[in-house]
């Protein structure tokens, strides 16, 4: 399948893509499409860089260019004007990179269109991930993997208008925009928009009455008090454990949605989606398993998970046991009847969808002078699900701690993402380690 | 010190924090606080600061969540539990 196809299902007159800059229909998008095609023609596509800025136009770019070249590289905003950007162009090596230049001389817009899609090759689809240490690593998909979880229901597609709050060029962003097109749905850009209140603003001018966040990110438009009685049908919660308070407080807001929120293991490539309204999942999926998963929990508490169909993962090595299960590094703990996730084994902090490796931000804190050691550990907040602390032991008692805690916020500012700087610094006499030598970080 | 005085005190050291200022000429109980300049992530710092001097978190005790949408229902929550 090529993504064009996705259109034949879709009547032309119907409003596909909203946002401030502008709005297209099924059938500018055909033509659109067409005219990008005509413009190809005879200009090596074969790899492709697309760095537009304008979403719309990334994405006609995106679906013309599906069963033409053979790989894109889906350039997210934040990507493009990042310093790593450079040095991961030159690894791609594209033949040809899709700019703003283009818009000088955009092609002609055709009248006419006519005859079936067809694809001359599969296209390859490279996303870059959100990089928890480092330059972000290059992931590729094909069609095929990118929309085997999109429902194709025009019919009841229609009924739905889904709003769209993160970079369609991100994995997240782009199953929005992906399962929008497959049902035929409207999509309501607002990932350009700079603050949440004015995203909640143009969702609701739009009538947008469906959307796919965070929690935290949930829990920012409840405080914006922009939405109030927007018509919500479908809400969806994922990138991030949800908590039984965002859980109550939608229900309570928006009484007539169908509330899911999803649990997805990158490790076992699965994703399930839990719509009780309770937080956590069923302790009867460890015995029924579910979506054609089996599930059980190790014995050091994680969740293992036997995928119905196992993708291997880009190294191409398997992590599956003897048993076909593979353990996908979030503890869990049963509790009244739901199996609840306490965070990852690994220790990895999610800052509202955000992940954050400890050891890296132990690094950049044991650079600071008068630092003996340090423990990197999550603490549980209301606000973004989990917050970044840090245990500090001074290497000499008689240390000033105020001048050293301010010391090192200002390295961890001036070093690290926002979201990875400690938002609490406690100092200790003594970080525990385990009898390997290791920090013991539970 | 009162609450009130607690929280405008932790307010100004979350925006420091996150290296954002106050974007408006003064806290009232009316300031909506997604326009105040604080982010969520200083929001969220400011919760956690505020359980380390007062010792509870009123986001986390309550039974019916409610998320504050102006600066005056913030202080209110944390009054209302302090009482």
């Amino acid at each position: 399948m090529i993504l064009e196809e996705l259109l034949t299902k879709i009547s032309d007159d119907q409003v596909l893509w909203v946002s401030p800059e502008g709005q297209k229909t099924s059938g500018d998008l055909m033509r659109d499409i067409a005219a990008c095609r005509d413009f190809l023609r005879g200009i090596d596509a074969s790899r492709v860089a697309l760095e537009l800025a304008d979403s719309i136009d990334a994405l006609t770019w995106m679906i013309a260019l599906d069963g033409v070249a053979e790989v894109v590289f889906l350039v997210p905003d934040s990507l493009r004007s990042s310093d790593d950007y450079g040095s991961l162009k030159a690894r791609f090596q594209p033949t040809l990179s899709v700019d703003e230049s283009f818009s000088g001389n955009a092609p002609e817009k055709r009248g006419d269109f006519s005859g079936n899609p067809q694809a001359a090759v599969n296209t390859r689809w490279v996303l870059a991930t959100s990089g928890t240490t480092g330059t972000p690593k290059l992931i590729e998909h094909s069609t095929d993997s990118l929309t085997r979880t999109c429902k194709l229901d025009p019919d009841r597609g229609r009924d739905f208008i889904w709003g769209l709050v993160y970079d369609p060029f991100r994995f997240a962003g782009l199953q929005v925009v992906l399962q929008s097109l497959a049902s035929g749905s409207r999509l309501v850009l607002c990932n350009h928009i700079g603050n949440v209140r004015d995203q909640a603003a143009f969702l609701r001018e739009n009538n947008t009455n469906a959307l796919s966040a965070t929690p935290s990110y949930w829990r920012k438009l409840l405080m914006s008090g922009v939405l109030g009685d927007q018509q919500f049908r479908q809400i969806t919660l994922g990138g991030e454990p949800a908590d039984q308070s965002i859980l109550n407080a939608l229900k309570a807001a928006f009484p007539n949605a169908r509330i899911a929120h999803i649990y997805a293991s990158t490790e076992a490539g699965v994703g399930f989606s839990v719509t009780d309204g309770l937080v956590g999942f069923p302790v009867q999926y460890l015995d029924q398993g579910v979506a054609g998963n089996q599930l059980r929990i190790s014995e050091s508490g994680t969740l293992l998970i036997k995928p119905e169909r196992y993708v291997p993962s880009a190294g191409g090595t398997s992590m599956a046991n003897s048993d076909g299960f593979i353990d996908s590094g979030d503890l869990v703990a049963m509790r009244n009847e739901r199996v609840l996730f306490l965070g990852r084994d690994s220790g990895a902090i999610n800052v509202g969808g955000n992940k954050v490796v400890p050891e890296e931000v132990e690094a950049v804190i044991r650079e600071v002078d008068g630092v003996g050691e340090v423990l990197v550990k999550p603490k549980g907040s209301g606000v973004m699900g989990q917050l970044v602390t840090a245990e500090i032991q001074p290497r000499t008692p008689d240390t000033d701690r105020a001048a050293l805690k301010k010391e090192i916020m200002s390295h961890c500012r001036a070093r690290l993402e926002k979201y990875k700087v400690p938002a609490l610094i406690r100092f200790v006499t003594e970080i525990e380690h385990n009898p390997t030598g290791k920090i013991s970080r539970k | 010190m009162q609450v009130r005085e607690v929280i405008l005190e932790l307010f100004d050291e979350a925006l420091e924090s996150t290296e954002s200022s106050l974007q408006c000429e003064e806290l009232t109980d009316d300031t909506v606080l997604l326009n105040s300049g604080l982010d969520s992530l200083g929001f969220a710092i400011l919760v956690a600061r505020l359980e380390e001097e007062l010792g509870f978190d009123p986001f986390v005790e309550m039974e019916e969540a409610v998320y504050p949408t102006t600066f005056g229902e913030f202080v209110a929550i944390y009054e209302n539990r302090a009482k």
